[in-house]
């Protein structure tokens, strides 16, 4: 009996003694994180793909800023447009009356949506820097198109909050503050400067209409740029020329552009 | 005989030897066998025999009957819960009978204090236990309602009455503005359970560790408190107990709103005021005065029928070597709203086997199925919830039209613009379905006497899918989404006790990992061109899909040292170290320590002498807890996959798009608890008192600090910010009453919590995250510097402009309001001052537990109630109307509405800002939740079957000023809500809470 025991004893002695050494030495949980298994990484570009799906993605931000009226909310100042009296139209009501509050929350909607769509293009920006793609037309084509995108956007902002912030980075900067009116005209000229030289003048593979731009399409925004920039409140004179000169380039080329 | 005595003295060296090689020292070892009876000479199954100074330990079959194997100058310990431990001599007899006396203070519970118990009188942290004993009167579905008002310090909240609905627990508190601050839960061992998915019936017992000196043990997961559930294990006999109850519910009471005549009329004139026609004739209006029109609040409610079925077989078998209990739970949920309902199927086996003196070995497998069909939350799109658009819904439109088919929207677009609610119940089809499964195994083994390893190693798998048929669009929508959890966790814990004299040491050690994969699939198809349901989804024309994955692990060594002097001064220690897969290099490992210390007074003359007091004790505990509550790979910048755009206006491309911003610093929040308490029982511990003041600080919150819009991001988290809680917990529990019939014994529990935001790391607020559902755009909540958690915001209403004041002209010239309109509180510039205006954190919660015993009879009374707190009462702004998509008035009062003859309070016209003071309540309330009655038969027939027969209300009445269905019901996220804790007090539109009767029979064979 007590030899029965011992035995017993000992044999059950080792189960758990290597049980615990079995997950003493093969239980170490692994702590290092690896986002990318279902997360593209962000960072840089390796190929024309990610590139495509940059440029879509800020497409993809631009129907989201735009597929309510908020987007156009600054229309709404218009004589001939005015809205139910109470409920959630009052704030399109503020534009109507020319009254806007700080607190409008069809505003920052707008200020909001448009602002991560700036982020994204610059993220792509960022993203494709010191990019070589076997194919450098497409490159400069998608490219292009960021810049187009970027200052469009910038233009629309503009148009309806003047002096607004220019981010130019995809990382958040808080002590960013708003550029005077000439910096940020000059910022979007030099994008859709840009956008002129790096788009083609028809882009390929897709329908008449231009559901992307081209370099005329940039060409033509940049002539209502300093439309705008000639008028108040800049009244920069200079630029009515140039208005004229870029229209007339668009006008001129009409038929390059398919 | 010297030879004898030679031998024997070889023999026990030997032995020696051999018992540090870790063997058992079996030398004069004899079989004792006896009975444990209570004084009244009843046996008492189950009560615990340990022989002293040992591990060697085993309990008492259904007659009361236990043998065990020791030494014949050994000492048994027999202890059973709720009465006087007594430690016998067995003094070389093989039978040993033993009388255990009741101890009314129960203070020799044992307490699970995780990887391991303590004595309650031996406690130091600030331990809360609930036993089954204290719930076991009520009829309960689920496990979180046998917390509330049970254990001070734990609150409980419904968010809403729908059968499955998630029900809020919190202890102390709340610590986190982002985080979830829902305690831990560790079931048998094993962290993170979900007390939803449990048995009420399978629990013994809940112990709730409350303060960090308690808490610190499970480190980075301890922050919000831990509650230990200990499941049941079998013993004595083999027993079989089947319960059985059915429940009807009911919505207590209906919301007033106005008739449809009135309705009409009341129509007729706001349109006429604002500059516009009559939209009901006289003649329309009296026909709808006759027939009354269709109130769509009633029309939406049902009486609920609900079955629950409990059974379990328990026992011990092989001379108590194998106990084993297995359960089944069948629960059949309707709710009070139609076509909404919750079905659950829960089986459970624990089997614990001793294979030797030594070695004992457990295993646990438990699985669950609930499904909940249409839980009112996933129908909640913009404005409001589906119970907000039924009390708002046309009343002058009826549910059909003349050819039998559903009116989808008001008749003459009034009230509400959403679609029928009675249609959209009928129609929709939203079905989840979660199963769980959970296996444990635990291993005992006692390496020398006083020295044991224990390995509790886990695993389980959480399914969940939901599939989704909405037809509240012109054409119906699909989504299914289901994701899939799985878990692992294996500590092992060496356990060391050792007694000097009169100093007893214990030391624990532990070293556990865990980890958890979750994945994560769906679709949604939006305009299903054919009709038909959620299996015609591949009709949709626009069709999308998402995925996740995310991982996280955690690595961990636990160090604890309990040191105990002449049972009178105790002193705990512990230590843990964390290293989470959440944080980088360098910010992973977290430590936290915890000290605590108790002194009782057991000698001291007042104790000694008096008869008043039989006990006091004093208690000081100090502890920091972690918390990483934050979702896995946090520390990097993501990016969104679901960025497509259609080029061509049709056929989406793929895209992405920058998403978080990743924090490459985030580390550990930390919460730093002191806590103090005493311990007191008086006449011979017949009635026990505990008091405990705290103070926990919550440091390097992980909060979410939002960003300027031009940033184009939301918030980046970092460890930003300070939130303070202070308060008192206090239990009085005692037998008011005990004779030879009649018993009464009472628990009160009362919890005082403060709440204050110290830090907000350089801004003196944060704007919350629960948006308005008036279609007004702003925010409900907000975070305040030196405030709450929970404060609410919104403008102050100042009843009605009257014709005889100034009305302010805006900058175009006009009036900005006429008279009659509501009138708000503005600033110099004319604008409405946003401010805020009351908060939603509760302060005060408490509970009055009564169980009555007369022979045969017992009677139990369960009264709780909750104070200091505010209630934004959304969906009363969104009845009275004129805002959003509600665009008419539909509240009772309006009948008494401003004219000009009459200048009431009661606004006819202008902005009704929904959130605001016009619809801010006091939230304190005080509820009947349990009273039960129940008769038994004892012993039926001499075949030893009991029977109990009960009857039992819930909610039966509820005492409050405020209007709505329940102020309990406002912790219902909105969509996008954030975190429930910083939008208390909002109510948004819940499920109302049911009141309920149930009968039920419960067989013991």
């Amino acid at each position: 009996m007590k030899n029965f025991r011992k035995k017993g004893s000992r044999k059950l002695g080792f189960l758990p003694a290597s049980l615990m050494a079995l997950v003493m030495f093969t239980g170490c949980a692994d702590l290092e994180e690896d986002p990318t298994i279902a997360n593209l990484a962000p960072g840089s570009y390796t190929n024309q793909v990610e590139l495509e799906l940059g440029v879509t993605g800020i497409y993809s931000q631009l129907r989201n800023a735009s597929q309510w009226s908020t987007f156009f909310v600054a229309g709404w100042a218009g004589d001939d447009i005015t809205t139910h009296k109470v409920s959630n139209k009052a704030d399109f009501r503020e534009f109507d009356q020319r009254a806007v509050t700080s607190e409008n929350a069809r505003t920052v909607g707008n200020w909001r949506d448009i602002y991560r769509m700036v982020r994204a293009a610059n993220s792509v920006l960022e993203s494709a820097e010191g990019l070589e793609l076997p194919d450098q037309d497409a490159q400069n084509r998608l490219l292009g198109e960021v810049y187009f995108l970027r200052g469009a956007m910038f233009f629309h902002l503009t148009r309806v909050h003047s002096r607004i912030p220019l981010p130019l980075t995809s990382e958040p900067e808080l002590d960013i503050s708003r550029a005077s009116q000439a910096e940020v005209y000059a910022q979007i000229e030099s994008d859709l400067l840009q956008a002129v030289s790096l788009l083609p003048a028809v882009y390929p593979g897709v329908q008449p209409g231009a559901p992307r731009p081209n370099a005329g399409s940039a060409r033509a925004m940049l002539a209502r740029l300093y439309l705008d920039w000639a008028g108040f409140p800049e009244n920069d004179n200079s630029k009515y020329a140039l208005a004229a000169s870029t229209a007339k380039e668009v006008i001129d080329n009409a038929g390059s552009h398919g | 005989m010297k030879e004898k005595l030679k031998l024997f003295k070889r023999c026990k060296c030997l032995l020696f030897f051999v018992a540090f090689l870790g063997m058992q020292l079996i030398y004069a070892q004899q079989t004792v066998t006896g009975t444990v009876v209570d004084n009244t000479g009843a046996p008492l199954p189950g009560a615990n025999v340990l022989v002293k100074g040992t591990n060697n330990g085993t309990q008492t079959d259904f007659d009361g009957n236990f043998t065990i194997s020791a030494a014949s100058d050994a000492t048994l310990i027999v202890s059973y819960i709720g009465f006087t431990a007594q430690e016998v001599a067995i003094n070389g007899r093989s039978q040993v009978d033993v009388t255990l006396v009741e101890d009314a203070s129960k203070l020799d519970e044992v307490v699970v204090i995780g990887y391991g118990t303590a004595k309650k009188s031996d406690l130091t942290g600030a331990v809360a236990q609930v036993s089954s004993k204290s719930f076991e009167d009520q009829p309960l579905v689920r496990v979180e309602d046998a917390l509330q008002g049970r254990a001070a310090g734990v609150q409980v909240s419904r968010a809403g009455g729908g059968p499955g609905q998630a029900i809020k627990v919190r202890v102390r508190g709340v610590n986190s503005i982002n985080g979830d601050n829902s305690p831990l839960i560790v079931i048998d061992g094993i962290i993170g359970g979900d007390l939803s998915t449990l048995n009420p019936n399978d629990i013994a017992t809940m112990d709730v560790l409350k303060d960090a000196s308690a808490s610190a043990i499970y480190g980075s997961r301890g922050s919000n408190g831990v509650i230990l559930v200990t499941t049941k294990r079998g013993s004595g006999k083999a027993k079989l107990d089947l319960d059985f109850f059915t429940t009807i519910s009911t919505v207590p009471e209906l919301l007033p709103t106005l008739g449809a005549a009135d309705f009409a009329r009341i129509e007729n004139s706001r349109r006429i005021r604002t500059g516009g026609q009559a939209i009901f004739t006289d003649a329309e209006i009296s026909e709808l005065a006759a027939s009354g029109g269709t109130n769509y609040q009633d029309e939406i409610f049902q009486t609920g029928i609900s079955n629950n079925l409990q059974l379990s077989v328990s026992g011990a078998a092989d001379e108590g070597k194998v106990k084993y209990f297995l359960s089944g739970n069948f629960v059949d949920q309707e709710g009070t709203v139609i076509n909404t309902g919750f079905e659950r199927f829960i089986l459970r086996a624990n089997t614990d086997i001793q294979v030797s003196d030594k070695l004992k070995v457990g295993l646990n497998l438990f699985g669950s199925r609930s499904t909940i069909t249409n839980d009112l939350v996933d129908f909640n799109r913009f404005q409001g919830s589906l119970v907000i658009k039924a009390l708002t819904w046309d009343p002058t439109t009826p549910i059909f039209n003349d050819s039998g088919e559903f009116n989808r929207f008001s008749e003459r677009g009034l009230a509400s613009l959403n679609i029928n609610p009675v249609e959209d119940l009928n129609t929709s089809l939203i079905e989840s379905v979660n199963d769980r499964l959970n296996a444990n195994i635990n291993v005992s083994f006692d390496i020398l006497d006083n020295l044991n390893y224990s390995l509790i190693a886990g695993a389980s798998t959480f399914n969940g899918a939901t599939q989704t048929y909405r037809t509240d669009e012109p054409l119906n929508d699909v989504n299914f989404g289901t994701s899939k959890n799985t878990s692992y966790q294996v500590s092992n814990i060496l356990t060391w006790q050792q007694e000097f004299g009169q100093h007893n040491v214990k030391m624990t050690g532990v070293y556990e990992f865990s980890g958890v994969q979750s994945k994560f699939n769906g679709y949604n198809g939006i305009d299903v061109v054919v009709p038909g349901g959620f299996y015609f989804g591949e009709f949709a024309s626009g069709q999308s899909l998402s995925n996740n994955f995310t991982e996280s692990a955690i690595e961990s060594v636990m160090a604890r040292g309990e040191y105990n002097f002449n049972n009178r001064f105790f002193l705990t220690g512990t230590v843990r170290v964390d290293s989470s897969s959440k944080f980088r290099e360098g910010n992973r490992t977290g430590t936290f320590p915890s000290v605590g210390a108790r002194y009782a007074f057991t000698e001291a003359p007042f104790i000694a002498n008096s008869d008043f007091f039989s006990s006091f004790s004093v208690r000081a505990g100090w502890g920091q807890v972690g918390n990483e509550n934050i979702p896995p790979y946090s520390t990097f910048p993501s990016v969104r996959a679901d960025s497509q755009f259609a080029f061509d206006g049709g056929t989406l491309s793929p895209g992405s798009s920058p998403d978080g911003f990743g924090n490459p610093d985030l580390t550990w929040e930390t919460t730093t608890t002191t806590n103090l308490g005493v311990d007191l029982g008086f006449f011979n511990g017949r009635a026990s008192l505990t008091l405990e003041a705290f103070q926990k600080n919550t440091t390097d919150l992980l909060l979410r600090v939002p960003l300027p819009q031009f940033t184009g991001g939301e918030f980046i988290t970092g460890n930003v910010g300070e939130v303070e809680n202070r308060g008192i917990d206090i239990a009085l529990s005692g037998t008011l009453i005990n004779t030879d019939n009649f018993d009464w014994s009472s628990t009160l529990t009362y919890s005082y919590t403060e709440n204050e935001v110290v830090d907000l790391g350089g801004v003196d607020e944060i704007q919350g995250t629960f948006g308005s559902i008036d279609g007004q755009g702003r925010q409900w909540n907000r975070i305040q510097l030196g405030r709450p958690i929970g404060q609410l915001y919104g403008s102050t209403f100042l009843g009605t402009w009257k014709s005889t004041d100034n009305i302010p002209l805006n900058e175009a010239g006009n009036p900005i309001a006429q008279p009659g309109d509501a009138r708000y509180l503005r600033d110099a510039d004319g604008e409405r001052v946003i401010q805020a205006i009351g908060n939603g954190t509760p302060r005060t919660f408490w509970g009055w537990n009564n169980t009555l015993n007369y022979k045969n009879w017992d009677l139990n009374v369960f009264v709780q109630g909750v104070a200091g707190f505010r209630v934004l009462n959304a969906v009363q702004g969104v009845i009275v109307g004129n805002t959003g998509n509600q665009r008419s008035f539909l509240a009772a009062d309006q009948v008494n509405q401003w004219t000009p003859e009459n200048e009431t309070d009661i606004p006819a016209g202008g902005i009704n800002d929904a959130g605001s003071t016009r619809y801010v309540e006091n939230g304190k309330f005080i509820r009947l939740s349990n009273l039960a009655l129940g008769y038994t038969f004892r012993d039926i027939g001499g075949s030893g079957t009991t029977a109990k027969l009960y009857v039992s209300g819930q909610n039966l009445f509820l005492i409050t000023d405020y209007t709505g269905y329940d102020p309990e019901h406002t912790s219902r996220p909105a969509n996008n809500a954030g975190n429930v804790d910083v939008a208390a007090g909002i109510n948004a539109g819940s499920y109302p809470n049911p009141r309920t009767v149930s009968v039920g029979i419960k067989v013991g064979f």
